[in-house]
């Protein structure tokens, strides 16, 4: 779809090659989008050559514990309870009354040949750390979901900027004519700071998250009205089309005509494209048991990331599916358990099908929440109910596939867990990383907008080579 | 031809930046999607011609090298700052010379940018900029030149221009084409001819009213011959009721208009009277300059009238929040950060929010200077958390003309009703028929209150699945009538059971004791029994036992200990006094509770006990004043009371007579049954005139603190990180202040609409321009600053900005001058040669064309078919939308958490009608592009996508519109399917269909009707779409085929397209 009748932005290095006004130019490119020529080459990227085709980007919405998944700390068994005061720069709304050092309820392992560390609660999961690149370096900014999602999600933590996967399919583009580049797969409750999270921003609308509902009709007014066939809409469109072209033939030079009638084919056959990828018929039993499909427990995850596959398969060049509800603040053991639980096996299944379809080479997945959480804890039910609080100076982030560095853990946190402390990088680097693995150039895609140019790492940032093989 | 070109820059005519209409490399022509390309013609050829610093250099440096050496100073390289023109020519730390006037040779800037050397290479290699050779050289050429200086454009304050001649033949109605044609000739192009009538007022309806016109406005139009007949549409459009709510949907971008708070909760508020006083400010054409003092500071005019204070609903439109655990302190920043930038964005055309963290990279703009302006809206009396409140105050009643007629009415009725019960009492011939008894035995009576049931209109609450336990004899204890209620505490803490919202409520007299029956439980006693009353809030309450309770540790009329627990085993009757707890006189209670800390209680009959005169009594005045004086009775008015405390002996006649009718009127029962039909006729309209006061809707405003909250420089815009407090003031290096303005909100208006400030009269021009053209003549209408498009035609802005003043900010007449212009009236169809020469009809050599707004697109199905609503203004509605929407983003306890479709009529109001949940906005809005009214947004983008397919062809809304726009077709359009057709092509597309199009269209017309005549079923299923009723007396084959038809030419390119 986007090669015919998206907008078009002059690369950054051609417009600083030529002398212009430039924000009459990127503008000009930006608001008249329906009445620019289609290119065969109207995306800004790649820029590089790419590790990457796609992304799938599997986000852990109310801040997973670093601590109890894949960052384990003796140091923490060792001071369970004792008393724990925090500088006056790390106070969070919620840190008052007396704190305390909370162990991990957890046991760890060592897993796979590269011995990486996870909770033993990760059955699947554990199966595919060789696939892995485990981070302790990132941290973020703000204590607070919204803030905090939107700034994992769009690099902005006020939100208002393009979605992570807005940015990509307008550097690169969709692969599919007949679904849009940036799917997300949402809870039936949107997570903090709703659909802002994957909003197309100042970018054009064509480039913003299409959330896939998890019930009912996935796209809106997907379905032709009651009482008229299928054909009958065919014929319609037909003679629509006839009758645009016409039109355009007495207007030379309308470009913006002949991308309506695309529009128009595209969204007749997203009638059809659609419920198929979301029909699941044709997965055979085994694969929506390694899913966990049928599960009660793991069904709702289990399903996002069939489909995910399902849609990278297809073209999909940015899929987010979201898992909700890792906001522990107290019975973690219990609270993180049930999730691990309901992700576990979802997870591990895409890894090893993504593998053995020989996607996960060119497949990016990143998994990670909006913050971690704290080593500390009030003195909950006497210690008996202890949880974890928000930490936006450390938290759980792997990659696979996508030209990451597999069965390695980079970076560290300090000996309690507090705080990133080795390949320390702010999300912002993330960000450019992430880019950067899909041929993308974090400098380079720009886009004109209130005043200046703006880019995912708002001021620029610097890809974090230690993550890439 | 490239000679051609340079001679063209050198004379009057300046081509707009991106205006590409130059003759180009052939490679460059095979992509126009490269308007960027005349430039690297502009700076190869520029050494025939003078250089312009304003036009070629500035824009240089601003992207090249500002963000070093610019305005910025805590960012500043080398202390080298390149945007002043002192700055520039002095000497460097190093004692170089960054430019020296008329030698690039001796000049570092240019050494620097023309280093080959990486370390000395300027932009540095890392900074990702680039200056071409090109560039370089336009650049070494100026310093050759002189290197002349001048001040950005946009904040020198526009000239009157000269109006260039008229172009010899050509068509001229305005000043507006004299400065179009003399470019467009300049250009070696000509203009187009006038569009045909059908266009004309199709372009004109749609751009005036944001509707098409209908078949009897194309025909009467058609058909009228006179000189002037075009001009006689635009006259009846601009007085149209219709052309207020368009030009204030637009407006309604730039307030960020939205019905609820935005964060968190995203409840609903009440903000809509703000709504239609834009669309009544434009439809009464006030003066803009005014429009923008009274949206900005109305509160603060001498006098302010309720409307003007409804304007100032403007800046209470941003997003707010009530989010549990957020800092006030933070919120009072974002609201007025937003208001700034608003305020900037609006009036100035200038993009602020870089300068709440740090000086303007690039416009002057100083952080200080941001914060000054942030002060203007740091003092206002609004609360940081909105409460999730539909009216966070301060709001005011907005009463309708009706309500305000109404309330007249009731005023003059009740006045009507007390002459008559003055005239009843004057003719009551009174003799106190005991004037010298003493007072004998006084009756007194319970009103019980809780008996065996709750009061009318209670809502049961309290601790437990079922809080009021109902229990009869003989397994407990029953004081009176069936039942009693019971209770037991099982640990420490405090359990109750009790009501709120009683609709019949319990009136509190003057001396009036409550009551309540209670028994404890001998085996099992409670600790404490607690009453509590609500009058609107709980802190009533009487306490007996331990003092354990609600507010335990007090003893006031929140907690009033009445000592210990009374005798276990038997009903007690407690009683306190109202005025023990606190209440008054005149209140009424609408909630009790009964509380207790453990054990076991019964509770039975509870209300109020009066005292009062028997029937006899209450015939003698002197017996009720007697009664007055025991200090038992209800309480008087003041004035009685005085009279009371005068000797009987002393009064005088005149307080006699008052006293007595005062009596009378209250407490004789012969008189009260003589005044019962006035008495009663009142006490409705009061009830009127209640039930009235609520329907009156309430509007959010502003208003100051009389204390002003200290505004300070925040560094980074971090609220906590406070520097220097600086006082409200306006960036003076734009305009003066005006001497003798308030330094409030009124000041900063009134600098906005000073005659000669440089940037509000051309901003607001040029968004109207952008409203009738597509694009503005700065195209950035939001950025006027060294970022922004310059003017395509600086003349032309400069002479609409001071004609625009000097008519008095007249907008209609400014409109109408537009559309007058032959430059409007232009035919929109292009030739290669013109899309060629100028892509993007930058010089407006042809009438221009674009996407209709969202709005326009539903409002237009909507009119055609004839559902439209023809109502201005009022409460937001919900019209169809896919199920499931809000629910997602629905936080438990949101009012707006759950979608409820509207009915009947308000599914086809106006669009701008419909109501715009901010985390959610009205899909097939968004889809269209509509922004969502988080920020304020001055120009929207206008994108082609499959979605918006989606939406025309299968929304419920569109496709209704279709069925009854087919019903409306074969009963309005002629007796004969062509005459039908062409009717419905006319209603949307103003034209008639073309040979080849009533041919297609009637032969698939032909084609479904046959189908559907073979399907009736499938006819029925598709005629059932959307909640309006069909035509019943049309055949429904027939409807149904052309419903195929109308929604076919609704989806139409040209149909979504104004031309």
């Amino acid at each position: 779809m986007t090669e015919l009748q998206h907008s078009f932005l002059p690369r950054r290095e051609v417009l600083y090659g030529l002398g212009s006004s430039l924000g009459a130019v990127a503008l000009s490119a930006i608001l008249h989008a329906d009445e620019k020529q289609p290119s065969t080459n109207g995306h800004p990227g790649p820029h590089h050559e790419a590790r990457a085709k796609r992304c799938i980007f599997l986000m852990m919405e109310g801040g997973p514990s670093h601590l109890d998944t894949f960052d384990p700390k003796l140091e923490l068994t060792k001071r369970h309870l004792q008393e724990f005061n925090r500088g006056g720069e790390e106070q969070s709304a919620m840190s008052s009354g007396k704190r305390y050092f909370v162990k991990s309820p957890f046991e760890f392992i060592k897993a796979g040949e590269s011995g990486a560390d996870i909770n033993r609660r990760f059955e699947h999961l554990q199966t595919c750390v060789d696939d892995i690149c485990f981070y302790r370096g990132a941290f973020v900014e703000s204590v607070n979901h919204p803030t905090a999602c939107y700034h994992v999600n769009t690099g902005n933590r006020f939100g208002g900027d393009p979605g992570v996967g807005a940015w990509v399919n307008y550097g690169l583009g969709s692969q599919n004519d007949n679904l849009p580049g940036f799917v997300v797969l949402p809870n039936t409750s949107y997570p903090q700071g709703g659909a802002a999270n994957w909003s197309n921003g100042f970018l054009p609308a064509e480039y913003q998250g299409t959330p896939f509902r998890p019930a009912g009709s996935p796209i809106l007014d997907l379905t032709p009205p009651r009482g008229m066939t299928r054909k009958q809409q065919r014929k319609n469109l037909d003679l629509l089309a006839t009758l645009n072209r016409q039109h355009l033939q007495s207007r030379p030079g309308r470009s913006e005509l002949e991308a309506r009638l695309n529009s128009y084919e595209l969204a007749y056959r997203m009638q059809t494209e659609v419920p198929e990828v979301l029909d699941l018929e044709g997965e055979t039993p085994a694969t929506l048991e390694m899913y966990g499909i049928g599960n009660a427990k793991t069904d709702s995850f289990g399903r996002k990331c069939l489909l995910a596959r399902r849609l990278v398969e297809k073209g999909v060049r940015f899929v987010q599916a979201f898992a909700s509800n890792w906001d522990s603040h107290d019975y973690i053991e219990r609270a993180h358990g049930s999730l691990i639980r309901s992700v576990d096996r979802p997870i591990a299944a895409l890894l090893k099908d993504l593998k053995q379809r020989g996607l996960l080479k060119d497949t990016l997945v990143i998994f990670c929440g909006e913050f971690g959480r704290t080593p500390d804890n009030g003195f909950r039910g006497g210690g008996k109910s202890y949880g974890r609080d928000h930490n936006a100076n450390a938290m759980a982030m792997w990659f696979a596939g996508g030209g990451t560095r597999a069965g390695h853990t980079v970076g560290a946190t300090d000996e309690i867990g507090e705080k990133a402390a080795e390949v320390r990088h702010h999300i912002r680097d993330v960000h450019v990383t992430l880019l950067h693995l899909l041929g993308l150039d974090d400098n380079k895609l720009t886009y004109y907008h209130a005043g200046r140019f703006k880019q995912l790492s708002q001021f620029g940032g610097q890809v974090i080579n230690e993550l890439i093989d | 031809m490239a000679s051609a070109a340079c001679v063209m820059m050198g004379v009057a005519f300046r081509p707009p930046p991106s205006a590409n209409f130059s003759p180009q490399p052939a490679d460059m022509l095979s992509n126009r999607a490269l308007p960027v390309a005349v430039f690297l013609a502009t700076a190869t050829f520029v050494s025939a011609e003078d250089v312009d610093f304003s036009r070629d250099i500035l824009p240089l440096l601003s992207d090249r090298c500002f963000k070093c050496h610019g305005p910025d100073e805590a960012n500043r390289e080398a202390g080298l700052r390149l945007d002043h023109k002192d700055a520039i020519l002095t000497a460097l730390e190093s004692g170089n010379h960054a430019v020296v006037a008329g030698d690039r040779a001796k000049s570092s800037v240019f050494e620097r940018i023309s280093s080959s050397e990486t370390d000395l290479k300027m932009p540095p290699v890392d900074s990702g900029k680039k200056l071409s050779s090109a560039e370089i050289e336009l650049i070494g050429k100026w310093i050759d030149q002189g290197a002349a200086w001048a001040d950005h454009w946009a904040f020198v304050p526009a000239k009157d221009q000269p109006v260039p001649a008229a172009q010899a033949g050509w068509n001229v109605t305005n000043p507006i084409d004299n400065f179009i044609q003399r470019d467009v000739k300049a250009a070696g192009l000509t203009p187009s001819e006038r569009a045909s009538r059908e266009t004309l007022i199709r372009r004109a309806t749609l751009d005036l009213t944001g509707l098409p016109p209908t078949v009897a406005e194309i025909d009467s139009f058609l058909a009228d011959k006179s000189e002037n007949a075009f001009e006689k549409v635009v006259d009846r459009l601009l007085s149209s009721e219709k052309y207020g709510e368009h030009l204030g949907r637009f407006w309604l971008d730039a307030a960020r208009y939205g019905d609820t708070h935005g964060l968190h909760l995203d409840n609903e508020r009440s903000v809509w009277p703000f709504r239609d006083w834009v669309i009544n400010s434009f439809n009464n054409n006030q003066r803009f300059d005014q429009f923008t003092i009274e949206q900005l500071a109305g509160d603060l005019l001498p006098n302010p009238t309720l409307s003007q204070r409804v304007a100032t609903g403007f800046n209470r439109c941003n997003v707010t929040t009530s989010e549990g655990g957020s800092i006030d302190e933070e919120y009072y920043v974002r609201y007025a950060v937003d208001r700034v930038e608003t305020t900037a964005t609006v009036f100035l055309g200038l993009t602020a929010g870089c300068a709440a963290c740090h000086d303007h990279k690039f416009d002057p703009l100083t952080q200080k200077e941001f914060y000054q302006l942030f002060s203007y809206y740091f003092s206002l009396t609004e609360r940081a958390m909105d409460g999730n409140a539909l009216l966070p105050p301060p709001a005011v009643k907005v009463p309708t003309p009706s309500q305000v007629a109404a309330k007249a009415q009731y005023a003059a009725d009740h006045a009507a009703a007390t002459a008559e019960i003055r005239k009843i009492l004057a003719d009551f011939d009174y003799k106190d028929p005991a004037p010298d008894a003493p007072l004998g035995e006084l009756s007194q009576s319970d009103f019980v209150w809780i008996d065996d049931a709750l009061p009318a209109g209670a809502k049961a609450q309290g601790n437990g699945a079922n809080p009021w336990q109902f229990v009869g004899a003989p397994d407990h204890p029953v004081y009176r009538g069936k039942l009693s209620t019971v209770r037991t505490g099982t640990d420490a803490s405090i359990t109750q059971h009790f009501f709120t919202d009683a609709t019949d409520k319990l009136k509190i007299g003057e001396n009036s004791r409550l009551f309540a029956y209670v028994y404890l439980d001998p085996k099992n006693p409670p600790e404490t029994i607690q009453l509590q009353f609500n009058d609107g809030q709980w802190d009533h309450r009487a306490t007996w036992g331990a003092d354990k309770a609600f507010n335990a540790g007090r003893n006031d009329v929140t907690n009033k200990l009445q000592g210990k627990l009374p005798e276990l085993g038997k009903w007690v009757r407690l009683e306190v006094p109202a005025a023990d707890v606190g209440l008054k006189p005149g209140s009424e209670l609408n909630g009790w509770a009964f509380t207790q800390v453990k054990g076991t209680v019964h509770w039975d009959a509870a209300g109020v006990v009066t005292t009062s005169l028997s029937p006899e009594q209450s015939r003698s005045l002197f017996a009720w004043e007697q009664f007055q004086k025991s200090g038992k009775a209800p309480g008087v008015p003041d004035n009685i009371r005085k009279i009371l405390d005068v000797d009987r002996a002393k009064r005088n006649d005149a307080q006699k007579t008052q006293l007595t009718r005062y009596f009378l009127e209250k407490v004789h029962p012969d008189a009260q049954a003589k005044l019962a039909g006035p008495i009663a006729r009142q006490a409705e309209i009061n009830r009127k005139q209640q039930e009235l006061e609520k329907a009156i809707p309430s509007t959010l405003v502003m208003e100051d603190r009389k204390d002003p909250r200290q505004a300070h420089i925040l560094e980074r815009g971090e609220y906590t990180l406070k520097r220097d407090p600086v006082k409200s003031a306006v960036p003076e290096w734009i305009a003066p202040a005006v001497p003798g303005a308030p330094s409030n909100r009124l000041g900063l208006a009134q600098w906005l609409v000073q005659e000669d400030h440089p940037l509000t009269a051309r901003v607001t021009v040029n968004r109207f321009w952008q409203q009738f053209f597509g694009i503005g003549l700065v195209r950035t209408s939001e950025d006027f600053g060294v970022q922004g498009e310059r003017p395509s035609h600086p003349e032309l802005l400069d002479w609409l900005a001071r004609d625009f003043v000097k008519s008095g900010w007249d907008v209609k007449k400014f409109l109408k001058q537009i559309v007058m212009s032959s430059t409007y009236q232009q035919a929109s169809v292009v030739t290669a040669d013109k899309l060629a020469a100028d892509p993007e009809n930058r010089l407006l050599s042809h009438g221009p064309r674009f996407r209709l707004d969202a709005e326009v697109i539903r409002d237009q199905a909507l009119s055609v078919s004839g559902l439209l609503v023809d109502r201005i203004g009022g409460k937001s509605v919900k019209p169809y939308q896919p199920a499931g929407l809000w629910k997602p983003v629905g936080f438990g306890g949101s009012n707006t958490a759950t979608f409820v479709q509207d009915k009947g009529e308000k599914l086809y109001r106006r669009s701008m009608y419909t109501f715009w949940k901010r985390t959610s906005p009205p899909p097939s809005m968004a889809t269209f592009d509509a922004p969502n009214r988080e920020t304020c947004t001055v120009r929207r983008a206008r994108t082609n996508t499959p979605l918006q397919a989606l939406v025309l062809m299968n929304d419920v809304q569109f496709v209704e519109a279709a069925r009854r726009f087919a019903e409306r077709t074969v009963v309005e359009g002629g007796d004969n399917p062509a005459s039908q057709l062409s009717w419905a092509f006319r209603s949307v597309l103003s034209r008639r269909p073309s040979e080849t199009e009533l041919k297609s269209l009637l032969s698939l017309y032909e084609e479904y009707r046959t189908e559907f005549t073979a399907n009736p079923e499938a006819a029925m299923k598709l005629l059932a779409v959307g909640e309006s009723a069909r035509n019943e007396q049309l055949n429904a084959a027939n409807v149904a085929a052309w419903t195929m038809v109308t929604h076919l030419i609704l989806n139409l390119s040209e149909t979504v397209t104004r031309g």
